[in-house]
């Protein structure tokens, strides 16, 4: 079921332009120009400054010396190997080569042909379906949908026998963006780089898309369709047709000034596609509306040439394409439906709202279904596309009438129907639509975690906190959630921040203060708000107090209470405000790190009662916007900046003596207890041991690509939503084979 | 969004020749169209950014003058928040003219600052789940010369916008952002996948996501 334009573009702009007129600028210009007065441009400098001031000597003077003399002392005593502050860094040369960081090892490729399921041994812990994105009857009449979870579901309507699998049972649960029927009974569920062949009991077949698709988003498969002779067609989000048989792919990509959207072309992507009884391909482009008067379009490949037919009433959406009996095909826009039979566009009218109808999912003879308004007041109508005109069908009451709907033909006549927005499977059962099969709500409650990369901090296998979409934190041990407020009287607090002590116990900071985890409840042992904590070796909190810009304070124990202690204020070229605190770690000196996300971003690091910031254009750009900041456990301090001029996170490690930026495979980078990196990418968690990236885990596109988070033991878990954003689920990967 | 059947059941044989049936933009109808952010490049707005980057603050104010209301009403489109939106354009200006020095081109002086105001939103959205502030929502009343009926067949069938943006605001901080600038700021997605520094595939694809998105979080809005 594809996902239908119910939200129209007035709407959409209706809503932004009320969204960003709902205030003034005020004072803004006043204020920002007032920041102005209090700075001035930066002069580029070529490395960190140390913290000492030495008069008359330039930055580059003061690092060339220092390392000089920390290279002496390296070779007086090799105890200095591990030491990690600035001024007494490790032993390693400035002209020594930077480490190779993209060093990565080739995935395993998928097994092609026939196998079983292979159990991934991931399991997810969070995953309430919503509802289905797809349904479709396979030739054998039964129905195959996908959840919003991403889990596949057969059911079949005869026997009201359902079966699903999840990410668990094998990759391909873990990756489908799509389910298409196959025409062999079973459907193909269609990944970002991959096709599988599932039938309910094994893989039939397993297809990769051409080793030489490029590596972003855009060489990610669009859509997909098998031809009547059994090969595959599919186009790329780039607009690259795709055309495998045999065992191997070739390229129909249609030239420019076909009048196809071609590669280059900005303003089209790929979004239906059809195979004829004649095997041609018919691809859907859809259009976004500028520049004014590109319309959505459809073109065809006759095995030597594309033709290309325009929307003439200019819409924006190709949803599907599907072959009727005499050989014309349907087509379904953003705004009706159109019959094209080769030479000529013709507009279909129908009998009811077109809105609610998702036909991306014919029944294998080709026949499309659209349910609508019925005779009475309080039943749904299913129509029948004949080939001209749009008939009515079957008709019955109880099926939700304000949500577009999927329904297709089964088994033995029976029809079954899925409604955008509802966990339900529903059966024609004579005039009532009746549910079939419903998602049981949990017994226990589960948390509903977004997906905005908030802190979720791993214990154990067993144990995981989390923050849940309304702030709250949820502790997950024992096999089961629960909600633990840090202060019981108030449930409803926000928690912006958890930490893992060394000792293992869990922090955390919020709008309640300050409190770890013991014996099954919080103890809190500062009360003033903070939105981020972490822990040193020595057992002592450093916090971020959310009272005033930047409110650093640490808490120590002195045996019988928590004192605490603010530091100095921060530096001042460091905009430390709330929020833009993005990591906070404190090495084995005793040396606190701080990342400063937003503009005039920077690294700072407490020691010896000074800051120091980063001023240096050898890597790490003045104004770099920290949002990830860790120490591994070689004392590397480790940072993720978003530059100012680069759409992409990237990476720098601080070894003693300078920064080297790095480019992990892509995703958030996390630091795992033992001092090794993990990055989440769209291939699953990558690991780095120092030396290259690997991949211990199956390739799963989905959803590992949030947020990772290591526990002590090693157990990694992913923070994840579905491709469409909503769902977020928590995988636990199995232990890595040693 | 749909028209509705009448209008258009007509056969339209061998028209394949593209038609310019276009609306207007809503936002054009009711009077809210975006001032552009970016005004074109003349020989004169180089020399002022030459001038800046030798440190002179005039010259900076100037080329930011008119940036700064549109550029904080992008900021507020996409962030929601008043607070949000004067600290992302605030950061931005104060990164842009502590930072102007590194900029080797002028003339991409305007989708220079354009990346670091967006990277700006972008990090005052993260930080949004870490602070106290508490901004009570305002509901939207509508502007008494509002059309109820914006184009055929559209306003019979438009979503609450109360309700649309709800849905908006649950939507990852990146789809959130190309909407704003494909459906308010009316950028291609070319100039959208320069300014972004993202490959074109990917905003035509974030665009589609976007959208489904959208309409999911609605659904779940309405349950």
């Amino acid at each position: 079921m594809s996902t239908h334009v119910v939200i129209s573009d007035a709407a959409l702009e209706a809503m932004l332009a009320r969204r960003a007129n709902r205030a003034d600028p005020g004072s803004l210009h006043d204020d920002a120009f007032a920041r102005l007065d209090a700075t001035e441009p930066r002069r580029h400098l070529l490395a960190w400054p140390v913290s000492v001031a030495r008069g008359g000597w330039s930055a580059r003077q003061v690092v060339l010396v220092a390392a000089a003399m920390l290279l002496l002392a390296a070779a007086v005593s090799g105890a200095l190997i591990g030491a990690r502050l600035l001024d007494q860094a490790r032993p390693v040369p400035f002209d020594t080569p930077p480490q190779n960081l993209n060093d990565t090892t080739p995935v395993a490729p998928f097994r092609l042909g026939p196998r079983a399921l292979a159990p991934t041994g991931i399991e997810v812990l969070v995953s309430v379906p919503g509802w289905y994105t797809h349904l479709v009857a396979d030739g054998e009449g039964i129905a195959w949908l996908r959840e919003d979870t991403g889990a596949i579901v057969r059911f079949d309507p005869l026997t009201h026998t359902r079966q699903s699998w999840s990410v668990a049972d094998d990759v391909a649960f873990g990756s489908t963006e799509q389910v298409i029927p196959a025409r062999s009974g079973g459907v193909w569920l269609v990944g970002q780089r991959a096709l599988w062949w599932f039938d309910g009991e094994g893989i039939r077949d397993a297809v990769e898309t051409p080793a030489d698709l490029p590596a972003g988003s855009g060489g990610n498969l669009a859509v997909a369709a098998e031809a009547p002779d059994g090969t595959l067609w599919a186009v790329t989000r780039d607009g690259a047709v795709l055309h495998r048989e045999g065992a191997s792919w070739s390229r129909r990509t249609a030239p420019p000034g076909s009048g196809a959207c071609a590669q280059s072309d900005a303003s089209c992507f790929p979004s239906a596609i059809a195979v004829d009884r004649a095997g041609r391909p018919w691809i859907g482009w859809s259009v976004y509306p500028d520049p004014p008067g590109a319309p959505a379009r459809v073109s065809r490949y006759d095995g030597t040439g594309w033709i290309t037919l325009e929307d003439p009433l200019g819409r924006n959406e190709v949803l599907s394409i599907s072959e009727q009996t005499d050989g014309s095909m349907l087509v379904d826009l953003d705004d009706g439906f159109a019959r094209l039979d080769g030479s000529s566009w013709t507009e279909v009218p129908a009998d009811f709202d077109p809105g609610r109808c998702t036909s991306d999912a014919p029944d294998p003879d080709g026949t499309v279904r659209c349910v609508g308004p019925g005779t009475r007041p309080d039943s749904v109508r299913v129509f029948r596309f004949d080939g001209r005109t749009w008939v009515p069908d079957v008709e019955g009451r109880g099926l939700p009438a304000d949500a577009p709907a999927t329904v297709v033909a089964a088994r033995a006549g029976s029809y079954v129907a899925v409604v955008e927005g509802s966990p339900v499977i529903y059966q024609l059962a004579g005039d009532r639509w009746e549910p079939a099969w419903e998602v049981t709500p949990p017994a226990v409650p589960r948390p509903r975690i977004p997906g905005d990369g908030r802190p979720l901090l791993a214990i154990s296998r067993d144990e995981l906190w989390a923050i849940g979409q309304d702030g709250g934190i949820w502790h997950f041990s024992g096999g089961a959630w629960t909600m633990e407020a840090i202060d019981p009287a108030h449930p409803g607090s926000k928690v912006w921040d958890v930490a893992l002590a060394p000792d293992g116990t869990a922090w955390a900071a919020g709008e309640d203060g300050v409190a770890y985890w013991r014996d099954g409840r919080w103890v809190v042992i500062d009360t003033e708000p903070a939105n981020v904590v972490t822990l040193d070796r020595d057992g002592t909190a450093w916090v971020n107090r959310t009272g005033s810009a930047c409110d650093l304070w640490t808490l120590r124990s002195n045996g019988t209470t928590w004192v605490p202690t603010p530091l100095p204020a921060c530096p001042r070229n460091l905009p430390l405000r709330p929020g833009f605190l993005n990591g906070i770690a404190v090495d084995d000196r005793g040396a606190l790190w701080v990342g400063a996300g937003g503009y005039g971003g920077a690294v700072a690091r407490w020691a010896e009662g000074r800051w120091a910031t980063n001023d240096a254009s050898d890597g790490v750009p003045n104004n770099a916007g920290v949002e990830v900041l860790g120490i591994s456990a070689a004392g590397d301090v480790w940072i993720g900046f978003r530059p100012p001029d680069h759409g992409a996170n990237e990476y720098a490690r601080f070894d003693g003596t300078e920064w080297k930026v790095a480019d992990p495979p892509g995703g958030d980078l996390v630091l795992d207890p033992d001092g090794s990196l993990w990055a989440a990418t769209d291939r699953g968690p990558a690991h780095y041991d120092g030396q290259k990236w690997t991949f211990p885990y199956p390739s799963v596109s989905s959803p590992t690509r949030v947020l990772l988070t290591v526990a002590p033991d090693g157990t990694v878990f992913a923070l994840g939503t579905s491709t469409d954003f909503m769902a977020t689920s928590i995988w636990r990967f199995p232990a890595p084979a040693p | 969004m749909r028209q509705s059947t009448e209008e258009r059941a007509t056969t339209a044989g061998g028209g394949f020749a593209a038609v310019s049936v276009r609306d207007e933009p809503l936002a054009a109808a009711v009077g809210v169209l975006p001032t552009p952010i970016f005004e074109p490049q003349l020989p004169a707005r180089a020399d002022l950014v030459r001038r800046a980057r030798e440190g002179d603050r005039i010259a900076f104010e100037r080329l930011v003058d008119r940036w700064i209301e549109p550029a904080f009403r992008t900021a507020l489109a996409i962030l929601g928040r008043e607070a949000d939106a004067h600290d992302a354009t605030q950061d931005a200006l104060l990164d842009a003219w502590r930072n102007i020095r590194q900029l080797r081109d002028p003339e991409r002086f305007d989708a220079w600052l354009g990346r670091i105001h967006l990277n700006a939103c972008r990090t005052a959205g993260r930080r949004r789940g870490r602070t106290t502030v508490h901004e009570i929502s305002v509901s939207f009343i509508p502007e008494p010369d509002e059309p109820a009926g914006r184009r055929p067949g559209v306003a019979e069938e438009s979503a609450d916008l109360d309700e649309l943006e709800r849905a908006f605001g649950r939507l990852a901080l990146p789809l959130r952002t190309v909407l704003v600038l494909h459906h308010w700021q009316r950028r291609s997605v070319e100039e959208i996948a320069a300014v972004l520094g993202i490959p074109q595939g990917t905003i035509k694809w974030r665009l589609h996501e976007a959208r489904a998105a959208l309409t999911r979080a609605l659904e779940e809005e309405r349950r």
